[in-house]
């Protein structure tokens, strides 16, 4: 993108625009399509603190230099006038997500009582998804914590969804003791005291009203042919059928002489490219192909292949690989596959093994007789551990040495064809069909080789198929990223002699960021009445039919996670009366139709709320209001 | 016979007011016709039937004792989940507590009022296009027809997926697409029709007299063509039914009605299919009646049209 | 013979025409329509200079016209690109997907065609029977349920309760593989069953309407009196009356196997068939547009070969269509 959209005044007509959309922009471009009159006379919009400039000036077709979130944004940075209304609440839910929907149609009703009025719109998974990442979602952003191991810790949901300068924090939430207690435990390689830092962090972000935990669930609750299988493992966050979390898989026994396991899935891997597969191959994958380290069923960090750690400073860890591995073609696993494996992730991969790995600086053999390698850093690393052994795998080497080449896909490992992954892990990669089936064949040879010979999985697309085929015994076990059973669904399933159910501790969540750098959300006083507006109850209670946990603190790592903060302030209760109080005594009133109306422009007190966005004592570093 | 005997002197009066009355005229007399239908005991059948949706719909609020989306509680304050057809609950509750009969009720609405408005709009415009691409011939013809081609080669339910998902999904979206995939067909069979209408003496005749074109393609043409269309309304009313009714199921529909479609979607998606029996049976059977009375109806009135069929 | 050929080749450029045009709109739908499709595909840990660079890999920094022109080029050869997911070419992806989508309907349209003909033709024939009433009477009550809802009652009842049939699916797992290998195993035929039937249930109304319907008017025109004056036996004018009766359906054929390849959809997902319908729907969710853009375009393809078949056959057919 070439042209600039901070120069003030500047005015640029439709033919000028597509002149330059033809020459400089795809789609990012094409976005703005609707919206070129706004843009010609773009007021500036500007950040309290320059520091965070970059991340809104960085990326073509993101914030300053999106043309739809300037309009959208600016209209809500600006002043309200005497008597102006607060305007409707846009939140946009995505399709596959009824409880929500039926959660928001309730909380539409009790605002209606408070003067707020929503705009619920329903929207594919997938464009949900460019929405909010582009921040076009309106004023509150609604999202379920999905759990991966990687997302065990802390970080994940700290960092990309409240951090300053992160573009995943998706109400622009600019906290700037937050971002700091971020930045230090990123770097804290000191277990416990990162998570006293981490347990501040929460604090803060549940202090000043940023996200809004609606409901702590739901909960995981299994069904699986306990007729044939005993001996499965329950994780902690995971549930018992999860491929995130395999124990179950590995440990099972049969109790029938039955060797064959099925599981079944909604919809299986879009690629077998381990590098380019996003949820359904990164935890198939990584039955695979072996990952550094792997959490017990208690998420505790245990060794994988990789048998040991030591920490030598704050940037520097040797790791010793295990002896006695092999690839499923027969070759031993040696130092110079973990060595190449860093090596490849790193020189290449630009998605999430680069999130990983961009922190470090070298990797180099130490001792080969004992397979030790040594990793060293570029800045204190905190998220070794639960992190960066938790998402890299072991290649091949003599398999993927001359792979970019021979393949011909430049520097992309993306583009790579991998129909028959090789690997060393539990599973072999057995008979696949494209959406109908897949055979993971048990590797005998393996440190924790499963019990059972084989496991299919069987795409079924339809939550009915699945359930019927768990009746009829045609699976063993459902794979819970595809679904957790509801408890009207367990019963029903309980009916069938050969089934069990289980309920597993979970540490899911359910929450909206609202769009705190908009009006009406930067006024401290207002988010505080909406979350005493909030029925988390109702969300709780009928849409989840009672499996889950009301929510006890605005934070995302909830009662049950290693790194819940038990001290943190209780969550506002439901209460209307008390949020119109709350409106009122912040000098909110209400017009003859009951919505609510903004308090007057020369109210002192709201004006400076309005600037300051964070509750007391806290600092504002995001964008300004408009002058 | 009353009917007959008002909708005539009601004729007598329109007539004399002029031309577009004189429209106004023949649709009556169409509407007249239909009367002819009673000697079908099927029509009979299908008309009672719709006479009950259409009845149930203009009354809902006053039949349905819940809300679309209203949860029922028990005196205790808990949800009545998935529970059988109580006294409480003629038809059950879903999985969510709702009623299943207040649901079925508000989707007739629906029903309802997709048929009509897809099934008119798309034989409005459908007879627009067929009238003027077949009286006026020449380039008109040429260009109307060529977008007829292209509409008939559009794939109407992977199309409208993928327009719903771009956009939002919503009724209105939804009885747009209905109406662009349903008027190609109108269009071809009036165009057809024209083309041997406008040969015939009464339309010489008119032009004899000075009869501007638009004159007599609206007074002297479109008054016969009209049966036809109106037998298209009928069969794009079950058309635009049955497709809501297949985008909602599979998750195109809109979140914001009630519909009999999106009723047995959800009860697909919750998989209660196989045990809440009074959750699946009512939206299938209704969605299949309504289709079924449609359908009796356009069959005894195409026999009307084509005496043919009649014969023997 | 000249005026034929003129007519086919003035089928076959307007054929064309209408191609582009879809082409056109479908660009349009893909392009301009959603914004950025970049945004979903990357992943949020992407850097933005991995951002830049898919951009450039799927050409969307190029400027608009070139875009278009390389995508009618590529959907003319069949060139679909790679799948933003699968990590595939799309043709390939595409190929599987028509095969498997064929495999579920071509024997239900032959069943149907074949048997809705003669029950169709009887019924016409014997017009006022019990036999006729019931015909009728059945085919518009099976033509009126909706497929998804049958499907799932059928589902419900033989696999589910009774548990004869698989409840999905083209073959058992670990199953025959390959085209000829399938269609010959009984493990194919038997999944096919439940679909097949609920297919068969709703096609073969049209049929059977429709061959009553032109039986009725053959019946009532002249020719047979002087065929019967003739004092050919009853069984040959039944013959010939069919034979006339036919020829709307021939064209009715070809735009219900149009129609029906872009509508099981709902089927597939149901009994878990890896069809195009299913596939769409698939890529739609993940926002895989080179994927569902061929397979929209596939679908239309199919439509338009199987209409421009049925007018071509038409004229064969009927001696009484010229082409001028």
């Amino acid at each position: 993108m070439t042209h600039d959209t901070d120069g003030p005044g500047r005015t640029i007509d439709r033919r000028t625009l597509l002149m330059l959309m033809a020459a400089t922009g795809g789609g990012a471009a094409m976005s703005g399509l609707g919206s070129f009159p706004a843009f010609a006379q773009d007021p500036t919009i500007e950040l309290e603190n320059p520091k965070y400039n970059r991340l809104y000036n960085e990326i073509s077709g993101y914030y300053f230099k999106d043309p739809v979130w300037v309009k959208e944004t600016a209209t809500r940075l600006t002043w309200p006038k005497a008597g102006e209304k607060v305007p409707e609440i846009g939140v946009i839910i995505p399709t596959n997500q009824p409880d929500i929907l039926d959660a928001f149609r309730k909380f539409a009703t009790d605002g209606e009582q408070i003067g707020i009025k929503y705009n619920i719109q329903q929207m594919s998974p997938a464009r949900w998804l460019e929405t909010i990442n582009k921040h076009h979602h309106g004023d509150i952003e609604v999202h379920p914590s999905i759990l991966r191991p990687e997302r065990v810790d802390p970080a994940e949901w700290l960092v990309s969804r409240a951090y300053g300068p992160d573009r995943r924090n998706y109400g622009e939430w600019v906290n700037e003791q937050y971002d700091a207690l971020i930045e230090a435990q990123t770097k804290e390689s000191d277990h416990e005291k990162r998570l006293k830092i981490v347990k501040d962090a929460q604090k803060v972000l549940a202090e000043d009203l940023y996200i809004n935990q609606l409901g702590w669930g739901p909960s995981i609750i299994e069904a699986y042919n306990a007729a044939d299988w005993e001996g499965v493992v329950k994780g902690r966050g995971f549930g018992l059928a999860s491929f995130n979390l395999f124990h179950t898989y590995t440990r099972m026994k049969s109790k029938t002489g039955k060797k064959s396991a099925r599981v079944g899935m909604s919809a299986l891997l879009e690629t077998t490219n381990i590098i380019a597969a996003s949820n359904n191959m990164r935890s198939v994958g990584r039955m695979i192909y072996d990952r550094f380290a792997y959490f017990d069923e208690n998420l505790k960090v245990i060794p994988w292949a990789i048998e040991s750690w030591q920490r030598v400073d704050e940037r520097t860890w040797d790791m010793k690989l295990r002896g006695g591995m092999e690839f499923h073609d027969g070759k031993p696993v040696t130092v110079h596959d973990l060595q190449f494996s860093l090596d490849f992730l790193r020189k290449y991969e630009r998605g999430i093994f680069w999130t990983a790995n961009r922190f470090l600086e070298s990797n180099e053999i130490v001792d080969e007789s004992k397979g030790v390698v040594r990793v060293r850093f570029k800045e204190p690393y905190g998220q070794f551990e639960t992190y960066f052994l938790q998402l890299n795998v072991i290649l091949p080497r003599h398999i993927w040495q001359n792979i970019m080449a021979e393949q011909n896909v430049g520097d992309d490992p993306r583009r790579l064809r991998i129909e028959q992954p090789i690997g060393s892990g539990p599973f072999r990669f057995g008979r696949h069909r494209k959406d109908t089936e897949l055979q993971l064949i048990a590797n005998k040879k393996h440190f924790a080789a499963p019990n059972i010979d084989e496991l299919w999985v069987v795409v079924t697309p339809t939550l009915d198929g699945l359930l019927g085929r768990m009746e009829s015994q045609e699976l063993d076990f459902i794979e819970n990223s595809s679904i957790f059973l509801t408890p009207s669904q367990a019963k029903q399933l309980e009916r069938a002699k050969h089934v069990k159910i289980e309920r597993t501790e979970d540490i899911n969540w359910y929450h909206g960021v609202v769009r705190i750098s908009w009006m009406p959300w930067r006024d401290y006083e207002f988010r505080r009445a909406w979350h005493h507006a909030t029925d988390r109850e109702f969300l709780v209670k009928v849409p989840w039919e009672g499996a889950g946990r009301v929510p006890l603190a605005n934070t995302f790592l909830v009662e049950g996670s290693p790194w819940y903060n038990p001290n943190l302030p209780p969550i506002p209760k439901f209460d209307l009366k008390l949020a119109r109080e709350i409106l009122k005594e912040a000098g909110y009133s209400w017009a003859s139709d009951g919505r609510l109306v903004y308090p007057s422009p020369d109210d002192s007190k709201f004006r400076q709320r309005i600037v300051k966005v964070c509750k007391e004592g806290y600092t504002w570093g995001g964008l300004k209001m408009l002058a | 016979m009353t009917d007959i005997r008002a909708v005539r002197t009601d004729l007598s009066r329109i007539r004399r007011r002029g031309p577009l009355a004189r429209l106004g005229e023949a649709v009556l007399r169409n509407l007249a016709n239909l009367k002819v239908l009673l000697r079908y005991p099927s029509a009979m059948v299908g008309l009672a039937l719709m006479t009950v949706f259409i009845f149930v719909a203009v009354f809902a609020p006053l039949i349905a004792p819940y809300g679309p989306f209203e949860v029922t509680y028990t005196a205790e304050r808990a949800v009545i989940r998935l529970s059988a057809p109580t006294t409480n609950n003629l038809f059950g509750t879903t999985n969510q507590g709702m009623d299943v009969f207040s649901q079925l009720v508000w989707g007739s609405r629906v029903a309802l009022m997709v048929g009509l408005l897809s099934a008119l709009g798309s034989v409005l415009l459908g007879t627009l296009i067929g009238l003027f691409s077949g009286y006026f011939g020449g380039w008109i013809d040429e260009v109307l027809m060529r977008a007829t081609d292209v509409a008939f080669g559009i794939p109407f339910l992977p199309f409208a997926m993928v327009v719903i998902s771009i956009a939002q999904p919503s009724l209105g979206l939804v009885i747009l697409l209905v109406i662009f995939f349903l008027w190609r067909t109108t269009a071809r069979v009036i165009r057809s029709q024209v083309l041997s209408l406008k040969t015939r003496p009464f339309v010489w005749a008119a032009k004899a007299a000075g009869a501007g074109h638009m004159k007599i393609l609206f007074l002297h043409i479109a008054p016969n063509v009209l049966p036809l269309s109106f037998l298209y309304v009928a069969i794009g009313v079950q058309t635009g039914v049955m497709l809501e009714a297949a985008l909602s199921f599979l998750g195109f529909g809109d979140p914001h009605v009630q519909s009999w479609g999106i009723m047995l979607n959800a009860a697909f998606q919750a998989g209660a299919m196989r045990t809440a029996w009074w959750w699946v049976l009512p939206p299938g059977l209704a969605l299949s009646a309504f289709v079924l009375s449609v359908f009796m109806i356009t069959r005894a009135y195409e026999e009307l049209l084509n005496p043919r069929l009649r014969s023997i | 013979m000249q005026g034929f050929r003129r007519y086919v080749i003035r089928r076959l450029m307007l054929l064309v025409f209408v191609i582009w045009c879809i082409l056109t709109i479908m660009f349009g739908l893909f392009q301009l329509l959603p914004g950025d499709p970049t945004s979903i595909f990357i992943d949020s840990n992407f850097s933005p200079d991995m951002i830049e660079r898919q951009k450039d890999l799927w050409g969307l920094n190029d400027p608009i016209w070139l875009q278009y022109l390389r995508y009618i080029r590529n959907m003319a050869l069949f060139d679909f690109g790679q799948s933003f997911f699968q990590i595939a070419p799309v043709s390939e992806i595409m190929a599987d997907k028509v095969k498997n989508t064929a495999l579920m309907i071509v024997p239900a349209l032959v069943i149907s065609i074949v048997l809705g003909t003669i029950i169709g033709a009887i019924a016409g024939w014997r017009r006022g029977s019990k036999f006729e009433q019931s015909t009728v009477a059945t085919s518009l009550f099976l033509h009126s349920a909706p497929s998804f809802f049958v499907g799932i009652l059928v589902l419900m009842v033989f696999s589910y309760q009774l548990r004869w049939l698989p409840p999905g699916g083209m073959v058992s797992l670990g199953g025959p593989d390959g085209f000829w290998e399938m269609i010959v195993a009984r493990d194919y035929w038997v999944h096919l069953i439940l679909p097949g039937l609920v297919l068969v249930s709703r096609e073969i109304t049209g049929p059977i309407l429709l061959l009553r319907s032109s039986m009725l008017e053959v019946k009532g025109s002249d020719f047979l009196d002087i065929l019967r004056a003739k004092g050919l036996p009853e069984r040959q004018i039944v013959t010939h009356a069919t034979r006339n009766a036919l020829l709307p359906l021939v064209t009715y054929i070809a735009v219900m196997t149009g129609l029906l390849f872009q509508g099981q959809v709902l089927l597939e997902i149901i009994f878990a068939w890896p069809g195009i319908g299913r596939e769409l729907v698939q890529a739609l969710n993940d926002l895989d547009y080179p994927v569902a853009q061929a397979a929209l375009y596939v679908m239309a393809l199919v439509t338009l070969a199987l209409n421009f078949i049925a007018d071509l056959l038409y004229g064969v057919i009927d001696p009484r269509v010229t082409y001028e």
